[in-house]
């Protein structure tokens, strides 16, 4: 009897050894919310010749991203042998707002205006008093979704015992989707478009001890670059349009009519 | 008294028993190998960054271009294939420019980040197509120098002219974003 308790007892240890490391989604997600990113990157300037006409940038509130990041268990099995047992878990991971350090408004608006005083031939400001043109801007939906892979072992034997931790995280779907429309200052559309990118990502393998810094680094990351391409584009469609001084008339001249001309 | 019989089925067990065993040591190496961080520079011709920068994505370059003087390329050239003896080649060198260059890059090559600094800081930041700059930057990165890295970084991209150099910056900046976390992380490490 006493034999069998031990048995027991001995058994209890081991499974507590063995499922000791495992993670749960919650632990995941406080990992995650734990440790925010900046959404920075590196700018391509591409400085153009200035026009004196102002454009009043505003900035929407909305931005489709969750609050907090939902991390779901899609899988989780074991592989319990004598001298080596490996945990394997699939996660789906919808990254909110607290993966970021910046809000994503405010950080798009800020690189807009930062790189719309080199490469946009309007004067994009956010000073109230005084514009020619407003633009509002909206960001739709910034969707994302990663697929995250944890394997975790251990390997024990008479020699020594250690063990190992590696993630994968492959993204899913990244897009973002941003609406722009430009008034005159009499509030009247002068046009309305949307801006829609998505990337195509590469996977990331992850080392254990750097795991929740490296998985909102990388998130932060593809959000900052879904902003910068669509400020790029965005930049680029104000540039093809043909505004002329509030003074002068307040007559937008479409790109192609003005080529023709 | 018990007697151990060794049969040709426990030879057979024994063998498998060690050759498990041998496996998972086997394994255990490769594991480690998979957990070391990216913190190398790679010493590259600009004719093999295409093809390298794919292979080697654990770690910063540095590219020697073909516009480069005969004694940089000459150096370099040892110390991509790891010849010893390099460091007196290099004190050979007849330019005082070339030789501080070759020294940094020697340095950063042993790891020796304060000596590395201490030798770029003696040359203009945008010599060498701004990759002194650059790795300045790399070296007060994991130096520890507090300033504000991304405004740097910024910096060095608007003025680097050739694409590849900008590539080049691309690639240490992904690090710095990555590095930058750990560091707060980590205590210190040499490597």
């Amino acid at each position: 009897m006493r034999a069998k308790n031990y048995y027991c007892y001995l058994g209890l240890v081991i499974s507590l050894f063995l499922f000791s490391s495992c993670r749960t989604s919650s632990s995941f997600q406080k990992g995650i919310s734990a440790h925010p990113n900046s959404m920075e990157y590196l700018m391509d300037k591409k400085p153009v010749e200035k026009q004196d006409i102002s454009l009043f940038v505003s900035m929407g509130k909305e931005n489709g991203l969750r609050d907090i990041t939902k991390v779901n268990k899609t899988s989780f099995y074991i592989l319990p042998l004598l001298v080596y047992y490996e945990a394997v878990g699939k996660y789906d991971v919808n990254p909110g707002l607290d993966c970021l350090q910046e809000d994503p408004n405010i950080f798009f608006l800020n690189k807009l205006l930062e790189q719309g005083e080199t490469d946009c031939k309007y004067r994009l400001t956010n000073n109230l008093k005084s514009f020619d043109y407003k633009l509002d801007l909206t960001i739709d939906t910034i969707e994302i979704q990663h697929y995250l892979k944890s394997v975790e072992g251990v390997v024990a034997n008479p020699f020594f015992a250690t063990n190992y931790w590696t993630t994968l995280v492959e993204p899913r779907i990244l897009r973002t989707r941003v609406t722009y429309a430009l008034f005159d200052k009499e509030n009247k559309l002068i046009i309305k478009n949307k801006i829609a990118v998505s990337r195509e990502m590469i996977n990331l393998k992850i080392h254990d001890f750097v795991f929740y810094y490296d998985i909102t680094t990388f998130t932060s990351e593809q959000i900052g670059l879904c902003i910068k391409e669509s400020i790029n584009q965005l930049i680029l469609e104000l540039n093809q349009l043909h505004l002329l001084p509030v003074s002068a008339s307040s007559f937008i001249d479409e790109p192609d009519k003005h080529s023709h001309d | 008294m018990t007697r151990i019989i060794t049969t040709p089925n426990n030879t057979l067990i024994k063998k498998i028993t060690v050759a498990c065993l041998l496996g998972l040591l086997l394994l255990q190496f490769t594991s480690c190998g998979i957990r070391k961080r990216p913190m190398y520079h790679y010493v590259v011709r600009s004719s093999d960054f295409a093809s390298l920068k794919e292979w080697h994505t654990d770690g910063r370059f540095i590219i020697i271009f073909n516009t480069y003087s005969k004694d940089i390329k000459r150096v370099a050239d040892e110390i991509i294939d790891e010849r010893i003896g390099i460091k007196r080649k290099i004190e050979n060198c007849s330019s005082k420019k070339d030789r501080l260059f070759l020294l940094a890059i020697h340095a950063l090559d042993w790891a020796k980040r304060e000596t590395a600094l201490t030798y770029l800081k003696q040359l203009p930041s945008d010599a060498f197509d701004g990759q002194v700059g650059l790795l300045r930057l790399d070296c007060e990165l994991r130096l520890g120098i507090e300033q504000d890295y991304q405004s740097k970084y910024q910096e060095l991209y608007d003025k680097a002219s050739r694409p590849i150099i900008k590539e080049l910056i691309q690639i240490h900046y992904t690090f710095y974003k990555y590095e930058s976390q750990e560091l707060l992380l980590l205590p210190r490490p040499g490597y």
